[in-house]
């Protein structure tokens, strides 16, 4: 069976889905399209981490800033 | 516009599930080309139903045939574990996901799957009941043992030491890269990521456009893809947890 996909979730929308601003309509469109696409997948787990990232870094410049 | 490098890690997911494996290479970057342009449309129906016959394939899973349980393997089981692993970890993933299954198949023979074209929205719904099920198991069985031991501590299992450490140096990167912004720029991120304003919010209060948002935000991941790369290809186990995709391939 092809699962070879012509379109995937634009990084805006994965964004958004990963800190939960999507609308319950277009979350479980992303999710349904989720379980079955590899590539958004891949792209789904480098935002999460890029997300983690940032929140740690801003949050240690942030602390700098009030130190300082 | 060139899209910005991104990074990509196997560290926050276990590798031995194999969730990091897909070949980003030879797939459309559109994810990575919206953030700048702001193309947030997506239209699902183009791209998932267009090339699988729901009904032919619950026909053949009601009826008994293996290779519609093999085709229905074959295109969610990837996911549901991907999914599963995301919101609980991966600890006994194999025999969550094969639970999953399990409820899926079932309920097709058994014939409540009514609408063969809402086979996708089906399995979601049964593996985030699965999620919500195993989340009040855990919240249950911790406070029975918060009654008997107040020390119990609620452990992260995801992550390594290793993938700790690769995560802990992203973070220095990260970091670094955000001291050298203007105090203005850091404020827009800071706002974003850490105090979870919205978009239109930051926009609003601090006077800018929506482009000029995108801009900042895609700058600081580029920069980030392009210092995270120089720093670990002089680290030997740095390529164990990050790979770059190629986005200017299309």
């Amino acid at each position: 069976m092809n699962t070879s996909f012509l379109s995937h979730i634009p990084e805006g929308m994965l964004e958004k889905y990963v800190l939960g601003r999507l609308p319950d309509a277009e979350m479980a469109t992303a999710d349904e399209h989720l379980l079955v696409c590899p590539t958004c997948q891949t792209n789904l787990q480098a935002i999460d981490e890029y997300i983690a990232v940032m929140k740690a870094a801003t949050a240690a410049v942030s602390c700098e800033v009030v130190r300082s | 516009m060139r899209a910005p490098p991104r990074v990509f890690s196997q560290g926050i997911f276990d590798p031995g599930t194999g969730l990091g494996s897909a070949d980003t290479t030879s797939e459309p970057a559109d994810a990575a080309r919206s953030d700048a342009t702001g193309d947030d449309q997506f239209d699902h129906s183009e791209s998932v139903t267009s090339r699988v016959d729901w009904h032919e394939l619950v026909t053949r899973i009601r009826t008994g045939d293996n290779s519609g349980l093999e085709d229905l393997y074959g295109l969610f089981a990837r996911g549901i574990r991907f999914y599963l692993c995301r919101q609980l970890g991966p600890q006994e993933l194999d025999d969550k996901v094969h639970d999953a299954f399990l409820i899926v198949v079932q309920a097709i023979k058994r014939g409540d799957l009514r609408e063969p074209e809402r086979l996708m929205g089906f399995v979601r719904t049964v593996v985030r009941r699965q999620v919500a099920a195993y989340i009040d198991d855990v919240v249950h069985s911790r406070r029975e043992e918060l009654h008997l031991d107040v020390g119990v501590r609620v452990a992260d299992g995801r992550n390594n030491p290793e993938q700790d450490a690769a995560f802990q140096q992203k973070v220095e990167f990260m970091t670094s890269i955000l001291r050298t912004l203007s105090d203005r720029d850091r404020e827009i991120l800071t706002r974003f990521y850490l105090d979870e304003q919205t978009q239109e919010q930051i926009c609003e209060e601090m006077d800018l456009t929506e482009t000029q948002f995108r801009l900042l935000k895609s700058r600081a991941k580029a920069r980030f893809g392009e210092l995270g790369r120089r720093k670990l290809q002089q680290k030997p186990f740095g390529s164990l947890f990050l790979r770059t995709s190629v986005d200017s391939a299309h």
